[in-house]
């Protein structure tokens, strides 16, 4: 098996919807970060990881997510093809979802989707105040779910 | 909207309430509201000599001073890498027993069993079953003995400074302390049967995350500088450098106090966890106290958190004359504490102080003066766990009787055994 | 003639003073047969928060508006008003600092909304209310407790002792830490009652009964001068448990 893959997606021209890429090049240089772990900080194409993502023991997808709940708070969904449509606007819509779905259709894989809620996507370099100062909280609950992974 | 509130919670340390606000049947919110003043100890000690840290922060809290003052003490030596002799860690281990027991003593008999025996405080218990609250005090006292031998006294113990020790004990009170506990030993069953024959507290269940100290050397309260964290079969390692990871700031929508979290579970902190999270096989005297307790398995009930305490008020009295005997087979030594050598750095010490997990870290200049200090209190860790239970327990509730949930909620709030004095961090913005 | 009514309060504090009397043990059973305790929040939830008291016990600093509110209310009720503890008698090390920026201070611990939080620099009771007796420590000797309450059931006040923790020490023989090894020892100018018991274990005492009646603290900052001590050291030393100003 080969080691937990971290993919965090995003566009980060776009404001708060580079969220998941922020917080995979943070995650990358973390000390805390245990021995072990693959950390990819990736575009808006879930599909383009699909060859990096077989024979993992788990992939953790990090995304931008529109769902009104207040920004930077952090949700955690397992079954997340499934899931989306029906009750989420995501903010990288059609492909995340649909990528999801599709790969767990095709390959063994079943991403976790760990989803940062954000209020708008704007044309700006950085993330926005409300988003960057939940940055700790956020790298927190990242690095929880890959000690829980590395301990089973 | 109706609002269900405990205004002054009475049988705990310090000034806290409870609050829960209902919907028809669902509960739309639940606080644990601390009305303790800011005393600021935090960034008030900084600028201090590395020596004069302790005894201040140790005021944090009477109840678990020592905890407080060798926790602290630890942060120090870790910041400055000092190593402390085998035999100062035997005697700050012994002086966590006798925490623990006076502790637990104090708890369980008068704070928390008048509740299931229906008296309003241990005095009126004290009246009609004089037997019980006489145990209880002669457990405690117990306890503080042997804090007061160890620790120079009950309260803020002045004996535990950088390095080692003021003066160590002598043989003859040794002794002494040896007498005491094996007398208070022949109460062990008395404690265990009056525990189990207490009436069942089943009004609150659900999935329980439990965090605890991982430490090399079995239960021990002091030693360890790891954080193992169970949730049902799983389990986890934080290092105690990463301490800041389990006592984020969780997004919570009606308040923003800092609430502890694991993969956004609240977790408990405290004798169940600490039972719950590296249950061992035990040896002797002590095989069969969980089966005895009835002991909920898998762990989700918080009310058993008073039964893990008289299992470890049972246990470390046990525990407490072993490391007695230590001492006296390996010769007690009249040794001065080691020479501590300030330098920059940063120290962080994890221990299990009664309640649960205490952490402080500390930040020092060159000089040996503190330029920063956090303090981590098990209460504060808990306080989002508590919260889950109290909002369960409503929801959990048959009966829409007020005066029966509140006195659900009181019972769930005791069971904690919160020490509010110490929760320094957790005030409710209203 | 009925027993004397009693009432054990904390502001704010470690409640180590409230502890030490729970801590009195097989001789709590005795001490409440002889005093009837109406308000004890933090041993009893059957409390009567409004009958009038003979004594109330007042541990802690005041540290909000909502503490000197209580505290007023207490003075109200009660004949004669106990100061129980250092923090009590002189604010204690929550007064550590009182020109402290306190809005400060109370935004990097708690955030924006610390800005809103009722507090206030730690003041001893003596400087909201009257007081009638203090019984300081930190926490209380317990037997400093059982003598208060002995003496006031017979209509007298106790008397505690108005030297410094020096004669206590030197009557039990030790060497002095101050003159002999140079350590940093508050005891010349610390209230004695505490038999000496930090540096009885070779540990300096760090004041934390507060001043005794005729401290002479810049007779003491010379001595260390004299052996070439920091005075900053000294200074933050003798702030910890009783900040300068507040006078008795």
């Amino acid at each position: 098996m080969k080691p937990l893959l971290v993919i965090g997606l995003g566009n980060p021209l776009m404001g708060d919807d580079g969220v998941g890429c922020a917080v995979a090049e943070r995650l990358a240089g973390d000390p805390r970060l245990p021995t072990g772990v693959e950390v990819i900080a990736g575009g808006s194409d879930l599909f383009r990881y699909a060859a990096q993502m077989r024979g993992r023991s788990r992939v953790i997808v990090i995304d931008a997510v529109q769902d009104g709940a207040e920004p930077g708070s952090i949700s955690v969904l397992e079954n997340a093809g499934s899931q989306l449509d029906e009750r989420q606007d995501h903010a990288h819509h059609l492909s995340v979802c649909q990528a999801i779905r599709l790969l767990q259709m095709t390959m063994s894989v079943a991403p976790t989707l760990l989803g940062i809620s954000i209020s708008s996507a704007r044309l700006e370099l950085r993330l926005s105040p409300e988003v960057d100062c939940r940055m700790p909280a956020i790298l927190d609950r990242v690095l929880q779910e890959l000690i829980w992974n590395s301990s089973k | 909207m109706r609002t269900i509130a405990v205004e002054h919670l009475a049988r705990v340390e310090g000034h806290g309430g409870i609050t829960v606000e209902l919907e028809g049947d669902s509960v739309s919110n639940v606080r644990f509201d601390v009305f303790e003043g800011a005393r600021l100890l935090e960034p008030l000690v900084r600028g201090k000599r590395y020596d004069e840290v302790a005894p201040v922060l140790s005021r944090i809290c009477s109840i678990c001073s020592v905890a407080h003052s060798l926790t602290s003490l630890k942060a120090t030596e870790n910041a400055f890498a000092v190593r402390i002799s085998p035999q100062t860690e035997l005697l700050r281990e012994l002086l966590y027993r006798g925490e623990n027991i006076e502790s637990h003593a104090l708890h369980l008999f008068l704070l928390a069993l008048p509740d299931y025996l229906n008296y309003p405080s241990a005095t009126a218990l004290a009246a009609d079953k004089p037997d019980i609250v006489l145990l209880g005090l002669r457990l405690k006292k117990l306890g503080n003995l042997i804090q007061e031998t160890i620790g120079g006294r009950a309260i803020h113990p002045v004996n535990a400074v950088p390095g080692g020790f003021g003066k160590v004990p002598a043989v003859d009170q040794l002794l002494e302390l040896r007498s005491a506990l094996i007398e208070g030993m022949k109460y062990s069953d008395t404690v265990i049967n009056l525990v189990s024959s207490l009436p069942a507290a089943d009004f609150c269940r659900g999935d329980g995350v439990y965090a605890a100290l991982l430490s090399p050397n079995l239960d021990s309260y002091y030693a360890g500088d790891e954080v193992m964290i169970a949730c049902n079969g799983d389990r986890s390692i934080v290092r105690a450098a990463d301490y800041r990871m389990l006592t984020n700031e969780a997004s919570v929508p009606h308040s923003h106090a800092k609430h502890s979290t694991f993969r956004g579970k609240p977790f408990m902190v405290g004798s169940l966890a600490r039972l719950t999270v590296k249950p061992r096989r035990s040896t002797g005297r002590l095989v069969g106290l969980r089966e005895r307790l009835q002991l909920q398995s898998p762990a989700g009930n918080p009310m058993d958190n008073n039964k893990a305490q008289a299992l470890e008020l049972v246990r470390d009295m046990d525990r407490a004359l072993e490391t007695i005997e230590q001492l006296l087979r390996d010769g007690v030594k009249d040794e001065r504490p080691v020479g501590v050598h300030p330098r920059a750095g940063t120290g962080t010490a994890i221990t299990e102080a009664p309640r649960g997990l205490l952490i402080h870290s500390y930040t020092y200049d060159a000089e040996g003066r503190i330029t920063s200090a956090d303090v981590i209190t098990p209460t504060a860790i808990n306080a989002a766990s508590m919260e889950l239970d109290f909002q369960r327990a409503v929801t959990q509730c048959a009966e829409r009787d007020d005066a029966v949930i509140s006195k659900r909620l009181q019972m769930i709030a005791r069971a904690y055994d919160p020490c509010i004095s110490c929760s320094v961090h957790l005030v409710r913005r209203l | 003639m009925s027993k004397p009514t009693v009432g054990i309060f904390g502001l704010t504090g470690c409640a180590g003073d409230q502890l030490v009397i729970l801590n009195c043990e097989d001789r709590l059973l005795d001490l409440i047969s002889l005093v009837d305790i109406r308000d004890f929040l933090m041993a009893s939830s059957e409390n009567d928060a409004a009958c009038p008291l003979d004594v109330a016990l007042v541990e802690g600093a005041v540290l909000s508006n909502k503490d000197a509110e209580k505290l007023r209310t207490i003075r109200k009720r009660a004949k004669m008003l106990v100061a129980l503890g250092t923090c009590a008698v002189w604010g204690g090390v929550a007064a550590m600092d009182r020109g402290a920026d306190r809005r400060k201070l109370l935004e990097e611990v708690y955030g924006k909304a610390g800005l809103d939080y009722d507090s206030l620099p730690a003041q001893a009771l003596h400087e909201i209310v009257k007081v009638d007796l203090n019984i300081t420590g930190c926490p209380i000797e317990k037997e400093h407790f059982l003598a208060a309450i002995a003496n006031l059931l017979n209509g007298d006040v106790p008397a505690y002792p108005a030297y410094p923790v020096c004669t206590e020490c030197r009557m039990l023989e030790n060497n002095c830490l101050l003159i002999e090894r140079g350590e940093v020892c508050c005891g010349p100018i610390t209230a004695a009652g505490c038999k000496a018991r930090c540096p009885e274990l070779r540990v300096p005492c760090v004041g934390c009964r507060g001043p005794v009646a005729d401290a002479n603290p810049s007779s003491f900052l010379a001595v260390f001068q004299e052996k070439g001590i920091d005075p900053g050291v000294i200074a933050s030393r003798l702030r910890t448990f009783a900040p300068e100003g507040v006078v008795q």
